[in-house]
C-alpha cells in the first residue's frame, strides 16, 4: 500500500535553489544554458556546496543542521587545477533530514567525497556522518540527488580517490521507516574510477536501503553499478542510478559525439561529429540504434520508472506473488510500445522469481540489470557536451523527474490535478502526451490500442487520461467514440493495477473535470494522431 | 422460459439473426434474468473458444451491435449485462463506454427494465452505482 505524505514539499529545497539559480544565471546572462561554457559563465558556488564547471555536475550541501560540507570554488572550465566539492543535494520533503559530508581534494583534478546522511522521520533527529579522502591527480565527481519524499531516510558514504583518474564510491544508505532508526553505512573507494552521480528517489513511502559501488576504466563511462537493496519490514527499495559525468582533462570541453541542449520543454540530443577523444560520447551500446530523443525520454524517466516499480513491488505487505511481473513492470515502464526497451528481456521477466518478500533484493538487482545498463548509457551520453550543458541538463532532468521540484506537478489532489491538466478537446495525441509527461503521468497501452495515462495523487486518487482511437463499426452511427477521443477519469489509486484499472472503478469526467454520467460528455474529441 | 438460451446465444454468436431467433430474443429480453443469462451464455461461449476476456467482450459487443442494426431496443436490452461483464475486465473501457453511448442514444421502456434491474441487482456495488446513476437521470 502506498503511503504518501500529503504535506507539501518545502519550497526552498536545495535542489530548487540550485535549479532556480541556474535558470536565473542563464536568464541574467541572456544566453541559453548550453552555451554557458562558451560564454565562460561557470556557475558560482551555492551555499556550502559548489557547482563545478569541470565535471561535478551538481552538488550542494544540505542546509539542514548537522551538515558539514566543505567545498572549494569551482574549477575553471578546462578542468585543470584542484578543486573539491562536498555535500549533496537533498530534498527532504516532509521529514527532518540531516546531512554531513566532508571532502578533500588534491591537485590535478576534482575530487569530492560523499556525505553521510541520516534522518529520522518520526524521531525528528538525524545523525550525519561522513568521511572520505581523495588524493591524486585524477578527478572524482559525484553529485547526489536525494529525494526523501515522504519518509525518513539515511545515508552514509565515503569516497577515496586515487591517482590517475577519478574515484568515487557510492554511499551506503540505510534507514528504517517504521522504527525510525538509522544505520549509515560506508563505502570504500579504491583506485577505481567512477564517474557518476546518483539520483535517488525514495518517493513513495518508506525509505529503502542500498549501497553501491561501481567502477569503470579511467576516463570512461561508469559501468555496472552494484546495487543492493533491502525489502525488509515493508520498506521500499532504494537504488542508485548513475547520472552524468563529463571528464574534461584539458582544453576545450567539447569532445564528444553529440551534445545535449536544453529547450523550453526539456532536452534534446543533437548528434554531431566526434571532435575529440570520445571518452564520454561515442557510439551507443551494441545493438542499439543511434541516439535519439527516445533515448532522452528513456533516460529522463528511467530512474523514475525504477523507483515507481520498486516502490510498487514494495507495497506488498505481507509479501505476495506477482503472477505477471511484466505486467507489473508495464505499469511503470510504459514507454515501450514496440518492446524496444524490453527486447530480449521478456522471457527473463516471465521466469523471474517473483516472490517479492523473499526475493526483494534479487528482484531489485534484476531490475537494475534490466534497465540499469541502458540508463547508464543514456546518462553518460547526457554528459556528452560541455559541463555546463550537462549541468543544465541535469537540472532539467531533476526538474522533470521529480514532481516535487516543479510546482506545477506538485498537486495534492485529483481535483486540482484535473484542473491543472486543462481542457483536452481538439488537442492532438502528441500534444496531450507531452502535456501529461510533463506533469508526471505514466502511460501504458490500452487493450483497444489506445494509451492510458495515469498519475496517482496523495489524496488516494489517480487521475487517468485515456487516449482512444476511433471505434470501427460496420455501420457508422455518429457516436462519439467513432472519432479519436479522450477520456478523463478518476480512479481510487488502490484499484489501479499495472497502469490500468477496471472500468467499473472509474468515474468519468467531462472536459472541465466535472463528474458526468453523460457518455457524450465524457468522450472528449481529441487525441488525433 | 422456454427458449433455449444457448441456441439463442449461438444464433447471436453467428450473427445470423433469423426472424425466429430474433422473435425468441425479443420475448426473452422481457425478463432481466433471462437476458442476463443469454449474455452470460454468450460470454461463456467466447471463453470456450479460447478468447481472452478482452477479446470476448469486443466480440460480444460486435455481436450486439450487429443485432442492433436489426433491433436496437432488443440489443440495448442485452447491453447492460455486457457492461456488467466488461466492467470486470481490465482495460475494457471501450466496451463499457460503447454500451453507455448506446444506452444514452436508444431509449425505451424495455431497456429501462434492465437498467433498473442492474441498479438493484448488479454484481457489486460499483455496477449497481453505475446503473443507479443512469436510472436517476
Amino acid at each position: 500500500m502506498h503511503r504518501r505524505n500529503t504535506k507539501k514539499p518545502p519550497r526552498a529545497s536545495p535542489l530548487r535553489m540550485v535549479i532556480e539559480s541556474l535558470e536565473t544565471r542563464a536568464m541574467l546572462a541572456g544566453v541559453e544554458p548550453e552555451s554557458w561554457s562558451a560564454q565562460g559563465l561557470a556557475p558560482a558556488p551555492l551555499g556550502t556546496g559548489a557547482l563545478l564547471s569541470s565535471g561535478v555536475i551538481l552538488t550542494c550541501s544540505s542546509p539542514t543542521p548537522g551538515s558539514s560540507g566543505t567545498a572549494s570554488p569551482p574549477a575553471p572550465v578546462s578542468g585543470s587545477g584542484g578543486s573539491t566539492a562536498g555535500g549533496d543535494l537533498w530534498l527532504a520533503y516532509s521529514a527532518g533530514s540531516g546531512a554531513g559530508g566532508s571532502a578533500s581534494g588534491s591537485t590535478g583534478g576534482v575530487s569530492k567525497d560523499g556525505p553521510a546522511l541520516s534522518s529520522q522521520y518520526t524521531g525528528g533527529s538525524g545523525v550525519g556522518k561522513g568521511s572520505g579522502t581523495s588524493s591524486g591527480s585524477g578527478t572524482t565527481s559525484r553529485g547526489d540527488l536525494w529525494d526523501s519524499y515522504s519518509a525518513g531516510s539515511g545515508a552514509g558514504g565515503s569516497t577515496a580517490g586515487s591517482a590517475g583518474g577519478m574515484s568515487k564510491d557510492g554511499p551506503a544508505l540505510s534507514s528504517q521507516y517504521k522504527k525510525g532508526s538509522i544505520a549509515g553505512g560506508q563505502g570504500n573507494g579504491t583506485a577505481r574510477t567512477v564517474p557518476n552521480a546518483d539520483l535517488w528517489r525514495l518517493y513513495w513511502s518508506s525509505a529503502g536501503a542500498g549501497s553501491s559501488s561501481s567502477s569503470s576504466d579511467e576516463g570512461s563511462l561508469a559501468d555496472d553499478p552494484t546495487i543492493s537493496a533491502q525489502y525488509t519490514g515493508g520498506s521500499g527499495i532504494g537504488r542508485i542510478t548513475p547520472l552524468v559525468y563529463n571528464p574534461q582533462s584539458d582544453g576545450p570541453p567539447v569532445f564528444h559525439s553529440g551534445v545535449w541542449t536544453g529547450d523550453e520543454g526539456g532536452v534534446q540530443f543533437v548528434q554531431t561529429a566526434d571532435t575529440g577523444s570520445g571518452q564520454a560520447g561515442g557510439d551507443p551500446p551494441a545493438g542499439r540504434p543511434a541516439w535519439n530523443n527516445d533515448d532522452v525520454e528513456a533516460y529522463y524517466y528511467g530512474p523514475r520508472w525504477l523507483f515507481e516499480f520498486e516502490a510498487g513491488v514494495g507495497r506488498y505487505d505481507p509479501p505476495k506473488e506477482i503472477p505477471k511481473p511484466r505486467d507489473e513492470l508495464a505499469g511503470v515502464v510504459p514507454t515501450d510500445p514496440d518492446g524496444k526497451y524490453q527486447a530480449g528481456r521478456k522471457q527473463e521477466l516471465d521466469t523471474l522469481p517473483t516472490k517479492v518478500g523473499e526475493k526483494g533484493k534479487e528482484f531489485a538487482w534484476f531490475m537494475a540489470d534490466y534497465i540499469g545498463p541502458d540508463v547508464i548509457g543514456w546518462a553518460a551520453k547526457g554528459l556528452a557536451g560541455t559541463a555546463n550543458a550537462g549541468l543544465y541538463w541535469f537540472a532539467t532532468i531533476a526538474k522533470k523527474a521529480d514532481p516535487l521540484i516543479d510546482g506545477a506537478r506538485a498537486v495534492a489532489n485529483a481535483a486540482d490535478e484535473i484542473q491543472a491538466v486543462g481542457r483536452l478537446a481538439g488537442k492532438s495525441a502528441s500534444e496531450i502526451a507531452d502535456l501529461l509527461a510533463q506533469r508526471g503521468y505514466n502511460w501504458t497501452r490500452g487493450s483497444n490500442g489506445g494509451t492510458v495515462w495515469t498519475k496517482c495523487l496523495p489524496d488516494g486518487n489517480t487521475i487517468a487520461i485515456r487516449i482512444d482511437p476511433p471505434k470501427a463499426r460496420q455501420q457508422l452511427l455518429g457516436y462519439a467514440d467513432e472519432v479519436p477521443h479522450v477520456h478523463k477519469e478518476m480512479v481510487p489509486t488502490h484499484k489501479v493495477t499495472g497502469g490500468n484499472y477496471l472500468p467499473k472503478h472509474a468515474k468519468g469526467l467531462d472536459d472541465d473535470g466535472i463528474p458526468s454520467n453523460d457518455p457524450r460528455a465524457t468522450h472528449i474529441p481529441g487525441g488525433q494522431r | 422460459m422456454t427458449c433455449d438460451l444457448r441456441q439463442l446465444a449461438a444464433a447471436i454468436r453467428s450473427a445470423t439473426h433469423g426472424i425466429d431467433s430474433l422473435a425468441d430474443l425479443v420475448v426473452a429480453t422481457r425478463d432481466p434474468v433471462a437476458t442476463r443469462g443469454i449474455v452470460h451464455a454468450m460470454s461463456r461461449a467466447e471463453g470456450e473458444l479460447g478468447h481472452d476476456d478482452s477479446l470476448s467482450m469486443t466480440r460480444l459487443l460486435n455481436d450486439l451491435e450487429s443485432l442492433a442494426i436489426e433491433d436496437d431496443v432488443t440489443a440495448c436490452c442485452m447491453m447492460p449485462y455486457l457492461w456488467e461483464l466488461a466492467s470486470d475486465v481490465l482495460g475494457a473501457h471501450d466496451i463499457t463506454n460503447a454500451v453507455d453511448l448506446w444506452l444514452a442514444q436508444v431509449s425505451d421502456p424495455r431497456i429501462a427494465v434492465h437498467v433498473q434491474y442492474l441498479a438493484e441487482h448488479g454484481g457489486d456495488v460499483y455496477v449497481r452505482e453505475h446503473f443507479q446513476r443512469l436510472v436517476g437521470e
